[in-house]
């Protein structure tokens, strides 16, 4: 079920936010709970119930190897759980996702459909049984840790939420949230459903014919699939922490006006911080520490391979690793030119911070290397640079023009508040009800004219 | 919430009270020219509006796009034809008439422009734009079509009928129907559009409406250099016909003075409005002759 659909919007959301709220209010915190579990599994088997054992198999796998582990005094044996959970839960990813990418071309390998989220909750389970392996949290009961994993906001696409943080807010969840959550949930539906899907019409139009751009084109297209991605993921987990939030869960943000940073570091303190903490805390630290000692040369080593993991865990494809090894890379020499304390010009910290993105976000949408060299080699001034032809297939070249969601749309990512700075600042005043009911009003129109698409993310 | 629901629900109401489409008020005797999306409006337009207000329908192509069918005196008829139109999207046109199936008769339009291709150019005509008339980016772009041509800003090109205005200037014939109509190559059909036509066909046979073909003119020297083509190409498409529908071929013979004024024709295949206005008429008096030999009891 998507969060931009007329059956999530119109149906279940008010009758599980209802739900939640009467629960919540004439009866004891465990029944709100169990209504939210019963509403995320109705949720993540909508589209494929097919798929839900494999969700409740991994819940419950992961809960007991926990739950073992913990209880196990040995050390050796402690250590030997957490590798067979890890194992496994690896296992399942790469079962599903990267089985083919690897061995299809050797053995006969089914086709099977990709399981919605599993790259997430796979995640979540990951970062819980490492937590519980540190003792940074203690296992908790099984419904707690069903409710956690598959709470529906989070359960497709993240953000990636630590355990303990939901857990601990299950029997005590704070509903003032909810009028913040609503307005923070309508910011994100905008942002997906007027901005994302209008770059995306841009974007496809120009990746589906790369060998036929100008260069002037090829800097739009690369650009509109830039704020395609932004707008849609970051809208997405806008909609995501605003349900959290509507339904009393306070999850962190997990965007911040990532186009503005002025170095690749930032960049990814900005963009996805959920992914960006897992891959520091849960692959970076330990790659590092596997080292005898921290130099600037093992940590360039360590930030490249876990940022090359982290690109094959968007998918399985040279794209997704290459995309990985652009940022590991770019995040290396940025540790080095931090440590040799030089300076660059205003603005050029900016400029080549967005170029890399830009050129990384090219790799990333692209089918097949070639197709992205194509296109990063038209960006390149040469041979025919102002030509429109395929552009104005898709955008009147017209004064007009200035007026589309994908002009706004790029004002808004560099010079706008972000969803997070709205919401700190919301109060539950008319003024603002007002802007909520016109955001989700803007939305209902523009779902009503377009087919809902999948996320971007939905893919991963 | 409760603010989203009035803004929203005040938004629909306003819409269906406006109603530009004939969906959501009593369509009969009210007359609704095109605004926006020429191909989402006639699709819209066909699921009350032209089964309440006339008495059958023309499905065809830019070809019979400016034919004057609304003034029709044996049977008025509202034109389907869409600009660069095919019968995939004609076909799902026809699936909205039958919908309410009370029309007395479907002409269609024998070119081979019809089975060229068989996608969907601008929207894909489906159930769910009937929603979008509640509030939609194509009811907007409308509304804003509606605007400019109130204020002379904009010129009213379709009538209420679903008939386009041409006008009577000289044009240079496209270049899709240029390649098409190049000497000495046979019509490519795509396979999925023919489907279609034969759907069409069948479909109307099904709910016993009456079908005549039309075959529209083409201008002399055109016609001279794809005679054979075009012939291969009707008896193509005629043989899905029923012995008892209905065939007016203006590439006849019989019409053979019409096509050679080539002051008839814009670009060689497109009429201008006068010669249009001039062709519906026969076709009208073809009709007369075929309604007393009993057409419209062949069901």
């Amino acid at each position: 079920m998507l969060f931009q659909s007329f059956t999530f919007l119109l149906l279940f959301l008010p009758i599980v936010a209802l739900g939640n709220a009467a629960l919540r209010h004439y009866a004891r915190p465990r029944a709100a709970q169990v209504w939210l579990l019963a509403a995320s599994l109705v949720f993540y088997a909508f589209p494929r119930p097919a798929h839900l054992p494999l969700l409740l198999g991994s819940i419950g796998f992961n809960w007991a190897i926990a739950r073992l582990m913990v209880a196990q005094a040995d050390p050796g044996r402690r250590k030997a759980l957490l590798w067979i959970g890890l194992g496994a839960n690896l296992a399942l990813l790469a079962s599903f996702k990267y089985l083919r990418f690897f061995l299809g071309s050797v053995l006969a390998l089914p086709n099977w459909d990709f399981p919605l989220g599993i790259s997430f909750f796979t995640l979540t389970q990951v970062m819980y049984l490492v937590d519980c392996y540190q003792e940074l949290c203690a296992p908790i009961s099984l419904l707690d840790h069903a409710s956690v994993v598959a709470f529906f906001p989070y359960v497709s696409s993240g953000p990636l939420v630590r355990a303990k943080a939901i857990a601990d807010q299950l029997q005590s969840p704070k509903l003032e949230l909810a009028a913040r959550g609503l307005y923070l949930f309508a910011i994100g539906l905008v942002k997906k459903v007027v901005f994302a899907d209008s770059f995306a019409t841009v974007a496809n139009a120009g990746f589906g014919a790369v060998r036929e751009l100008s260069c002037v084109e090829a800097w739009v297209f690369s650009l509109a699939y830039t704020f395609q991605i932004y707008f849609d993921f970051s809208g997405y987990s806008d909609m995501a922490v605003g349900l959290a939030w509507m339904l009393g869960f306070d999850i962190p943000q997990n965007f911040n006006k990532p186009y503005v940073s002025r170095s690749i570091s930032e960049f990814w303190q900005r963009w996805h911080i959920s992914l960006s903490s897992f891959i520091t805390n849960y692959l970076y630290t330990p790659i590092l520490r596997s080292f005898r000692k921290a130099t600037l040369r093992t940590s360039a080593i360590a930030t490249v391979l876990a940022m090359a993991i982290a690109g094959l865990w968007h998918g399985p494809g040279w794209t997704f690793i290459v995309f990985g090894l652009m940022h590991g890379s770019a995040l290396a020499v940025n540790q080095a030119w931090k440590k040799s304390k030089r300076r660059l010009a205003p603005g050029m910290g900016w400029l080549l911070t967005f170029l890399l993105v830009n050129s990384a976000f090219v790799v990333f949408r692209s089918p097949t290397l070639s197709h992205a060299l194509t296109l990063l080699g038209s960006l390149i001034p040469h041979g025919d640079l102002f030509g429109t032809a395929v552009l104005g297939s898709v955008i009147p070249i017209a004064p007009a023009t200035i007026f589309r969601p994908e002009t706004i749309g790029v004002v808004l990512a560099f010079f706008f508040a972000s969803s997070a700075e709205l919401a700190e600042t919301f109060r539950p005043t008319p003024r603002n009800a007002m802007a909520t009911a016109v955001l989700l009003v803007v939305s209902l129109f523009f779902m009503n004219s377009t087919v809902a698409r999948q996320f971007v993310y939905f893919a991963f | 919430m409760v603010m989203t629901l009035l803004l929203a629900s005040s938004g629909i109401i306003a819409n269906a009270a406006i109603d530009i489409y004939g969906l959501f008020r009593e369509p009969a005797h009210r007359s609704l020219p095109i605004y926006g999306d020429e191909r989402l409006a006639k699709y819209l337009l066909s699921t009350h509006y032209v089964q309440a207000n006339f008495d059958g329908a023309l499905l065809g192509t830019s070809v019979s796009a400016n034919w004057d069918t609304g003034r029709m005196q044996t049977l008025r008829l509202y034109n389907e034809s869409l600009d660069g139109g095919n019968l995939v999207e004609e076909s799902a046109i026809l699936d909205q008439l039958l919908l309410h199936p009370t029309l007395k008769a479907v002409v269609l339009v024998v070119h081979p422009y019809i089975t060229a291709s068989h996608d969907f150019r601008t929207v894909p005509l489906s159930p769910r734009e009937v929603w979008g008339a509640l509030g939609s980016k194509n009811l907007l772009d409308a509304y804003k079509s509606l605007i400019k041509i109130g204020l002379g800003r904009e010129p009213q090109l379709f009538d209420a009928a679903g008939s386009e205005t041409y006008g009577e200037g000289t044009k240079t014939l496209n270049e899709h129907l240029r390649f098409m109509m190049r000497p000495g190559a046979e019509f490519e059909i795509d396979p999925i559009a023919l489907s279609a036509y034969r759907d069409v066909v069948a479909k109307l046979h099904a709910n016993r409406i009456p079908i005549a073909f039309v075959i529209p003119p083409t201008s002399g020297p055109i016609f001279a250099s794809k005679r054979a083509e075009l012939e291969h190409y009707a008896a193509t498409i005629l043989a899905l016909r029923l012995p008892d529908d209905p065939v007016l071929d203006f590439n006849s013979d019989e019409f053979e003075p019409l096509r050679r004024d080539l002051g008839q024709f814009s670009d060689g295949v497109h009429l201008r409005d006068s010669a249009a206005a001039r062709l519906t008429a026969l076709i009208d008096d073809h009709m007369r002759v075929w309604i007393a030999a009993g057409w419209l009891n062949h069901k």
